[in-house]
C-alpha cells in the first residue's frame, strides 16, 4: 500500500508550488487514476513517489515504510514512462534483465516469465527499434515489472499509441496488472480508462486534489 | 532529478575543479593587465598597433567573404541536387580541412617561389618566366579562404539537408522560381548557418601563426610572439592578447546580432525533408568546372607538390627522428584527447542532471576556449604558470626541483592544448547527452542502479558515437596544432607540426613535406573515418 501525508512540491524557478498538500492513501493491489488537465502536476506527483524529486514537506509512505528520503534506485518502484525509455543499445533480454540484482539467480527464467507474461516470447534478442509501438509498450512493462516493484506507475500508458491499437493495448496492459495484482498509480487524461480499470480516481488541478471520484 | 544530485556531489566538485583550471590563467592575464606598461610598449602603440589592426581586419574580411560566398554555393548545390556521386563529392569538399593553411602557405610558396615549380615548367617549356608574389596578403587570403572553406560547408550543409519540403513547395505555389525561391526564403532563412560557419573560419584565421609568420604578414598572433620572445616585453605582449580579445568578443556579439531575432525553428520529425532534385546542365556545368577547380587547388595540387618534395628528401638525407617525433606526436594527441573527453563528460553530465544557472554557466566556459586565438592561450597560460612556479619556490627547493618545475614541462603543453581544445571535444558530447536526454538515466535509477553504474551501463554505451567523433576531432586538432606548441612546448621536443615549421623556417621544404605528408594523411584518414561514424550515428 502507499500514503501521501501533506506531500509538497515546488520545481526551482516555478513561483508557486506544483503540488499542494497532497493526502491520498491507496490499498494493496488496488488501482488509482490520477485525472486532470495538462500542467496541473499529474506527472510530478508520480515523480515524487518514486523520488525522482523530493518533496520539500510531507511523507511518504510505501508498505508502511517510511520513503520520502529514500534515493529512488532503492525505492523498488516499477515505473511505465510515456515514452518507454527503453534502452535502444540493448536488446529486450537484456532491457528486462537490467534491473535484475546482480546475484538473481534464475534471471533466464525471470526474463522468459515476464515475456510470457507480456505475451512477447520470442522477441529476446530483439532491439527496441525493431518492434511496434505496442510491442515496445508490453517490454517496457516487463522490465518495469521483472524486479518485482511494490508499486508500478503509470505515466500517461496510452498517449503514444495509434487509436486502432490503443483499445486492445489498454486490455492487455491490465490484464497484466490485475493478474499480477500489483499496486498501480495511473496518469491519464482520459477519464474512460478512470473509469473502466481504477478503483479509486483522484483529480489534481493547480497542484491541487480537487476531488475523489 | 538534480535533487537526486545533493549540493556538493563529487560530480559537482569536479566539474568545478575543471571550470576552475581553465579561468584561472583568463583571471591571471587581466590581473597583469593593471601591471606596469612594458617598456615597449608606447612604441608599439605608436608605430605598430595600426599596422597590426589593419592586417588583422582585412585578412578575416577578406577570408569571411569568400569562403562564406564560395561554401554557401556548394554546400547548398550538393544538398538540393542529386549528383552520382554526392557522398563523395562532399568528402572531397572536406577533406582540404586536413591540410593545416600553414602547410598549404609553405607548398603554394614553393611553387610560386624563385627557382619554385612553376619557373621550372616554364623554362622546360622555353618560355620566360613570370613571377607573382605570393608571399603577401593576397596569397594569404587564397590559402585561408581554400583550406578553411570546408568549415562553412560543414555548418551550412547540415542545415539545408534538413530544410523542411514545405519551405520549398509553398513558396513554387504562391508563384515564385527556383532562383526567387533560392534568394527571397532559403538564403535569408540560412543566415544564421552561415554566419556560424563563416565565424569559425574567422577564428582559424586570427588563430593562425605559422602562415602568417612565413608570408611576412604583421597580425596579432606574431606581434604577441615578437614581443614575448624576441623584446622579452611580457606587459606589452600581455596587451596585444587583451586587444586581440577584444576583437574576438566584438565578432562573437556582431554573430548574435547578425543572426538576429528570426529564429528557424527546428524541422520536426513529422515534417518531410527536401527532396534532391535532378540538376539542370547549367547548374550541372557551373558546379563541376568550380568543384573540379578546387579540388585541384586544394587537393590535388598541394598532394602531388608535397609527394614530389617528399620523394626528393627521402633519396637525399636520412630524416633523422622521425619515428621519434611520430611517436611524440601520437602520444600527445592521445593524453589531450582522453583529458579533454573526460573533461567533456564530467561537465556534460553535470549540466545535463543539473539544469541551473551554474552548470549552463559552466558549459559556456568550456566552449569559449576554442574562440580564444592560441596566441592568447599561450600567454595566459605561461603568465599562470610562472606565477604558480613562483607561489611553490619554496617547496621545490624542499623537494630539490629547479625552479622553473612547471614552466619549462610538457605539463604546460598538455594544459594549454586540453584548455584549447575542451570545447570541441565537449560539443560532440553535449550533443550525444543532449539527444539522450535524461529519460534513460531516470529508467535505470528506478531500476534499481546508482549514478556510477548508470553511466557504465547505459550512458556510455549510448554516448559511443558521439565520443568516438569528439575524440576523432579532437585527435586531429592536436595533430595539426602549431602557435601553441611552438610557444609551449619543452625544450627539444618536436611534434610533426613544430617539424614542418623548422624545417619550412630553415629553407627546408623537402625535408618539411615528408612530415607534412604524415600530418596530412593521419588527419585525412580520421575525418573519412569520423564521417562514417557520423553516418552510423545518423542510422
Amino acid at each position: 500500500m502507499i500514503q501521501l501525508k501533506d506531500i509538497s512540491f515546488k520545481y526551482k524557478q516555478a513561483k508557486e508550488d506544483t503540488l499542494k498538500k497532497i493526502d491520498l492513501s491507496l490499498d494493496e493491489g488496488k488501482v488509482l487514476a490520477v485525472i486532470g488537465p495538462s500542467g496541473g502536476g499529474k506527472s510530478t506527483l508520480l515523480r515524487v513517489i518514486s523520488g525522482l524529486e523530493k518533496p520539500h514537506s510531507g511523507q511518504i509512505h510505501i508498505n508502511n515504510t517510511h520513503m520520502t528520503h529514500t534515493r529512488p534506485e532503492k525505492r523498488t518502484v516499477g515505473m511505465l514512462f510515456q515514452d518507454y525509455a527503453l534502452f535502444p543499445h540493448m536488446t529486450v533480454a537484456k532491457n528486462i534483465a537490467y534491473g535484475l540484482e546482480k546475484g538473481f539467480k534464475h534471471k533466464k527464467e525471470r526474463i522468459k516469465e515476464m515475456l510470457e507474461l507480456v505475451d512477447m516470447a520470442g522477441y529476446e534478442k530483439r532491439y527496441p527499434h525493431e518492434l511496434s509501438g505496442g510491442q515496445q509498450q508490453r517490454i517496457a512493462l516487463a522490465r518495469a515489472l521483472a524486479p518485482s516493484p511494490n508499486i508500478l506507475l503509470l505515466d500517461e500508458p496510452f498517449s503514444n499509441l495509434d487509436t486502432e491499437l490503443l483499445a486492445s493495448i489498454r486490455e492487455e496492459l491490465f490484464k497484466v496488472i490485475n493478474s499480477l495484482g500489483i499496486t498501480t498509480i495511473m496518469v491519464t487524461h482520459n477519464i474512460k480508462d478512470a473509469e473502466l480499470f481504477a478503483d479509486q480516481t483522484i483529480r489534481i488541478e493547480n497542484g491541487k486534489m480537487k476531488a475523489i471520484v | 532529478m538534480k535533487k537526486i544530485i545533493k549540493g556538493f556531489s563529487p560530480l559537482f566538485i569536479t566539474s568545478s575543479l575543471i571550470i576552475l583550471m581553465i579561468l584561472l590563467p583568463t583571471t591571471t592575464l587581466i590581473k597583469e593587465l593593471f601591471a606596469e606598461k612594458g617598456i615597449h610598449w608606447d612604441h608599439i602603440q605608436n608605430f605598430l598597433l595600426t599596422d597590426y589592426i589593419t592586417n588583422t581586419l582585412i585578412l578575416v574580411v577578406g577570408v569571411g567573404v569568400i569562403t562564406s560566398i564560395i561554401g554557401t554555393f556548394f554546400s547548398f548545390v550538393l544538398s538540393h541536387y542529386e549528383f552520382k556521386y554526392n557522398t563523395w563529392l562532399f568528402i572531397l569538399l572536406f577533406l582540404p580541412l586536413a591540410i593545416p593553411p600553414y602547410i598549404a602557405g609553405y607548398v603554394y610558396g614553393g611553387i610560386f617561389g624563385y627557382g619554385g615549380t612553376i619557373e621550372k615548367i616554364m623554362r622546360s617549356l622555353d618560355l620566360t618566366p613570370f613571377h607573382i608574389d605570393f608571399l603577401s596578403m593576397g596569397g594569404a587570403i587564397f590559402i585561408f579562404s581554400v583550406f578553411l572553406m570546408p568549415y562553412v560547408v560543414l555548418v551550412t550543409r547540415s542545415f539545408f539537408t534538413k530544410l523542411p519540403a514545405s519551405y520549398f513547395e509553398s513558396s513554387r505555389l504562391l508563384g515564385k522560381t527556383s532562383l526567387q525561391t533560392i534568394t527571397k526564403v532559403i538564403l535569408p532563412l540560412s543566415r544564421g548557418a552561415i554566419i556560424g560557419g563563416t565565424v569559425l573560419v574567422v577564428l582559424e584565421v586570427l588563430n593562425d601563426y605559422g602562415l602568417v609568420k612565413y608570408f611576412g604578414i604583421q597580425t596579432f598572433s606574431t606581434a604577441i610572439y615578437t614581443t614575448w620572445f624576441g623584446l622579452g616585453d611580457i606587459s606589452s605582449a600581455i596587451r596585444l592578447a587583451m586587444i586581440l580579445m577584444v576583437i574576438v568578443v566584438v565578432i562573437l556579439t556582431s554573430e548574435h546580432l547578425l543572426r538576429g531575432r528570426k529564429r528557424v525553428s527546428q524541422a520536426r520529425a513529422t515534417s518531410k525533408v527536401n527532396e534532391k532534385k535532378k540538376p539542370s546542365a547549367l547548374i550541372k556545368g557551373l558546379f563541376f568546372s568550380t568543384f573540379s577547380i578546387y579540388v585541384t587547388v586544394s587537393l590535388i595540387i598541394p598532394i602531388a607538390q608535397l609527394s614530389v618534395w617528399s620523394k626528393m628528401a627521402l633519396d637525399r638525407v636520412v630524416l633523422r627522428g622521425l619515428t621519434e617525433t611520430i611517436v611524440e606526436t601520437v602520444l600527445l594527441a592521445s593524453v589531450v584527447t582522453v583529458l579533454v573527453i573526460v573533461c567533456g563528460i564530467v561537465i556534460g553530465n553535470f549540466n545535463r542532471l543539473i539544469r541551473t544557472k551554474l552548470s549552463k554557466f559552466y558549459s559556456r566556459v568550456v566552449i569559449i576556449g576554442y574562440s580564444i586565438p592560441a596566441s592568447i592561450i599561450a600567454v595566459a597560460v605561461m603568465t599562470f604558470f610562472i606565477n604558480t612556479d613562483r607561489t611553490f619556490r619554496p617547496i621545490y627547493q624542499v623537494l630539490g626541483l629547479k625552479n622553473t618545475f612547471l614552466m619549462g614541462s610538457i605539463a604546460m603543453l598538455i594544459f594549454a592544448l586540453t584548455l584549447r581544445f575542451m570545447a570541441i571535444g565537449f560539443n560532440s558530447i553535449e550533443s550525444g547527452y543532449n539527444k539522450m536526454g535524461i529519460k534513460y538515466f531516470e529508467a535505470s535509477t528506478l531500476l534499481g542502479k546508482n549514478s556510477l553504474q548508470t553511466f557504465i551501463k547505459v550512458d556510455l554505451p549510448m554516448l559511443k558515437p558521439a565520443l568516438v567523433s569528439a575524440c576523432i576531432l579532437t585527435f586531429v586538432d592536436v595533430l595539426k596544432e602549431l602557435p601553441l606548441t611552438l610557444i609551449l612546448r619543452p625544450f627539444n621536443f618536436d611534434t610533426l607540426s613544430t617539424k614542418v615549421f623548422t624545417y619550412a623556417g630553415d629553407e627546408m621544404i623537402h625535408e618539411a613535406s615528408v612530415y607534412a605528408l604524415i600530418i596530412i594523411l593521419i588527419s585525412a584518414v580520421a575525418l573519412v573515418a569520423l564521417q562514417s561514424v557520423l553516418k552510423e550515428k545518423k542510422k
